[in-house]
């Protein structure tokens, strides 16, 4: 066989090795994480042994998503390189030398995120194309030419592969309809008539709110709040009305809070707050702005009449079965709820997160006894009103439920259109 | 539109040429043969000099902001294109020399493309229109709506809190960790001022147009247009300078080059987005240009530009602090004098320089600030 059929043939066979390869990369950095152990490590798509390998500690040049498919041809350079380092020059070491210290670097400390793993991304580039250059100089011009448009095919085959990705920041920064941008909720907050202004706001690490509003912030971080923040960082229930007062006195109304922040913070207590104390009055984009509430929730609890009304899921005499927002949120929380009649069932309510927007609300099926020689309260059919669901014991006890205390009036606090009503009146239970 | 436009060209255009000719003027007093052909020319020198014209205005700023704080807009303002000014009268003899060079690099593109045949002008026409249509097609969607969008992410608001904060207190301190009473901005972490500055240096241009530095309700606000510029413009500059190396290999393969490079959503997202990236790796790559031209050249004025852009790496972020200390470390190990003494001499004036251009910033940090902020990367 000729030399140059046999370059052919052993370059066909690393062509296909290659791909090989390459198509078992992306199956791997591709796949979903179904296992997580941070959510940092969600973001930053490492979420599995193998993504964590190849988008992580080796990102540099296996991160193909981020960072191109063809770095990865640099090992191979670099062992070329390597064979023939007796004819390398000074400067090309001491190039080798501040390029592997750099990658170790980032490879070591900086693998979760691909901002720091495109630091040496031109220079990487150049270096594989000159490099290759100088590897293919004494070879056939068609193979040359071969090589480099293998290359270009990569190139184009990885746009078109995460096209959609592409497509997607194209659309939100030259369309300003599809932008990702809170103005509304930035606007209401900069309003002069929204109070006097001078009313501060709880953040956790928004540097939006400083560039673009007049409001002071209160950050997590900041000592003056520190007593604040330790009760919200509680885990468990803890004081819910200490807070509020302990906001009240700092003199912060809002708190604009990502949807980031409610899935991580892990903080139950930042959730029951968010629920009971305040009320989510913008919503986009990832942002989530809150009022506070003119009093405390637990002030409207403590009154007179308040019926006690035993809840569960679904079925009648399965209270293991707790509501999965009573679980999620503590059991506490604010809900509305309407009441709607089935010939089976009889009455039941129907109950709804009122935090969530109207697309994504919740709806979550209780079934409840009703007994009405105990009930001094009638509710009508197909009313809405708010409910306050504290549980009485985080139990799972065979017979133990959740219950739910009513309140009296329904609505609370100055919330227009509050009438209020004593107990034991029909008709009494007013509308949202 | 027109207010970014002029501070674009007054900051990436006039004072980076200003720069440059000074820099081309000590070039050329460097011993050496024929300028053109000697590594490191005066049209590459004025190529990366488009890159220096923001960071030497963040760097003189800061000083400026430590040194002489709590002056007037107005005060910074001269201050600064007073230096400017002087560097200009400094190179102001390179005009000509620079002028010379790029005619001679015309007519000898020029000569090459007559002696082609037909079909050799028509692919050379078609390539550099393609090129240019990219080039036009890119600044036309960039300008006309992606720059209006605001900014939202949060390292680069970050930024920009604390470079409004740097404007609205006119100082520059070292503290365990950043705090404005004023809106309760706090950063815990270790932020490099350069890029900050650069806002700083916008809201300080602002106030000669009149426009506010504020965006208060108002999200369509252009006080930050320049800031939010930076990072396309150092992508642009380091696909130039990658085109460039390229090209004088093989025209083709430049081209291969910049589809390699934007084939990663990574970095094609700098060209769109807004984050310090680019700003940091553009005097990352260079510094390894100038590491490799001072083997070529064993003139004190490369070892200059190699520690400028050293210090100016680590001016941009902690990362180009550890490669600059790289670079230091390759410099010594491997430059080829055999003299310790030398040697020593060199890493030491290295080193000046790096402190120079933007080291010092982590000897005060170290000292006077979050001292062991910069450890937080190091957990």
């Amino acid at each position: 066989m000729k030399k140059a059929h046999v370059t052919v043939l052993i370059l066909v066979l690393l062509a296909i090795a290659a791909s090989l390869m390459l198509r078992q990369v992306y199956v791997v950095i591709d796949q979903a994480d179904k296992t997580v152990g941070s959510v940092d490590e969600l973001t930053a798509e490492i979420g599995t042994p193998g993504k964590r390998l190849l988008n992580g500690y080796l990102g540099m040049f296996f991160r193909f998503k981020e960072l191109g498919n063809i770095n990865w041809l640099l090992f191979p350079l670099a062992l070329w390189f390597f064979i023939t380092a007796k004819k390398r020059e000074r400067f090309h070491l001491a190039l080798l030398f501040v390029y592997i210290g750099s990658s170790l670097l980032i490879g070591y400390k900086g693998y979760y995120n691909s901002r720091y793993q495109m630091t040496l991304l031109p220079f990487t580039v150049t270096a594989i194309l000159l490099l290759m250059w100088e590897l293919l100089k004494d070879y056939n011009r068609y193979l040359k030419t071969a090589c480099f448009m293998l290359i270009g095919v990569l190139a184009l085959y990885n746009i078109y592969h995460y096209s959609d990705n592409f497509k997607f920041f194209i659309d939100i920064k030259t369309e300003p309809e599809k932008r990702h941008f809170p103005d509304k909720m930035l606007a209401y907050l900069n309003s002069p008539e929204r109070d006097t202004g001078d009313t501060g706001v709880f953040v956790i690490d928004s540097p939006i709110l400083h560039y673009y509003t007049n409001r002071k912030g209160h950050d997590t971080r900041d000592v003056n709040i520190y007593h604040i923040t330790r009760m919200i960082s509680r885990k468990g229930q803890g004081k819910r009305t200490a807070i509020f007062n302990s906001f009240k006195l700092s003199n912060i109304k809002y708190l604009l809070l990502t949807k980031f922040d409610l899935k991580t913070h892990r903080s139950k207590m930042l959730e029951e707050f968010v629920q009971c104390e305040s009320e989510l009055i913008r919503n986009a984009h990832g942002y989530c702005l809150y009022r506070m509430r003119d009093t405390a929730l637990d002030f409207f609890g403590q009154k007179e009449g308040v019926a006690h009304i035993p809840v569960w899921q679904k079925r009648k005499k399965n209270p293991k079965r707790m509501a999965p927002l009573l679980r999620r949120f503590s059991y506490k929380g604010t809900f509305e709820f309407e009441v709607k009649r089935k010939k089976k069932v009889g009455r039941h309510m129907v109950v709804r997160n009122t935090a969530m927007d109207k697309e994504g609300r919740q709806v979550m099926n209780l079934g409840f006894e009703m007994n009405r020689r105990k009930l001094d309260i009638d509710i009508p059919v197909g009313k809405t009103v708010y409910f306050a669901v504290e549980a009485a014991a985080v139990s799972h006890v065979e017979g133990a439920a959740a219950q739910v205390r009513l309140q009296q009036p329904a609505c609370l606090g100055s919330e227009p259109g509050c009438g209020r009503k004593g107990a034991g009146q029909r008709d009494s239970v007013g509308e949202r | 539109m027109i207010s970014f436009l002029i501070k674009f060209f007054l900051t990436n255009v006039l004072f980076s040429l200003a720069v440059g000719l000074a820099l081309v003027k000590f070039n050329q007093t460097s011993s050496g043969c024929d300028h053109r052909k000697r590594p490191l020319s005066n049209l590459e020198l004025i190529l990366y000099s488009f890159g220096l014209g923001p960071v030497i205005t963040a760097l003189f700023l800061y000083f400026l902001l430590m040194i002489v704080p709590g002056q007037g807009d107005l005060f910074y303002f001269l201050i600064t294109t007073a230096f400017f000014l002087f560097l200009f009268y400094m190179g102001r003899k390179s005009i000509p020399i620079a002028v010379r060079e790029c005619k001679q690099g015309v007519a000898s593109i020029a000569a090459a493309f007559k002696k082609s045949s037909a079909q050799g002008k028509a692919t050379h026409i078609a390539y550099w229109l393609l090129i240019v249509v990219i080039l036009f097609v890119f600044l036309y969607f960039f300008l006309g709506s992606t720059l209006h969008i605001p900014m939202e992410g949060h390292d680069i608001l970050a930024y920009g809190n604390i470079g409004k904060m740097y404007y609205s207190q006119k100082s520059i301190s070292y503290e365990l960790k950043i705090y404005n009473k004023e809106n309760g901005f706090i950063f815990t972490g270790s932020p490099k001022p350069s890029f900050s500055l650069l806002l700083t240096w916008e809201m300080i241009l602002n106030n000669g147009f009149g426009i506010a530095n504020k965006s208060y309700g108002d999200t369509r606000a252009v006080f930050d247009l320049y800031f939010r510029s930076i990072s396309a413009y150092y992508a642009l500059l380091i696909i130039f300078i990658q085109f460039l190396w390229l090209y004088g290999k093989n025209k083709y393969l430049a081209l291969l080059g910049i589809l390699v490079l934007l084939s990663g959503l990574r970095f094609f997202l700098t060209l769109i987005n807004y984050h310090l990236d680019t700003y940091r790796m553009f005097f990352l790559l260079v510094s390894w240009v100038c590491l490799y031209y001072t083997f070529k050249r064993k003139d004190g004025f490369v070892l200059f530009v190699f520690g400028m852009f050293s210090g100016f790496t680590a001016f941009t972020h902690l990362i180009g602090f550890a490669v600059a200390l790289l670079n230091g470390a390759a410099f010594g190990l491997f430059m080829e004098e055999s003299s310790i003494k030398v040697r020593l001499k060199k890493s030491i004036q290295f080193l000046a320089l790096f402190l120079i251009f933007g080291g010092l910033h982590y000897v005060l940090e170290a000292l006077y600030g979050a001292r062991f902020g910069f450890l937080t990367y190091f957990k």
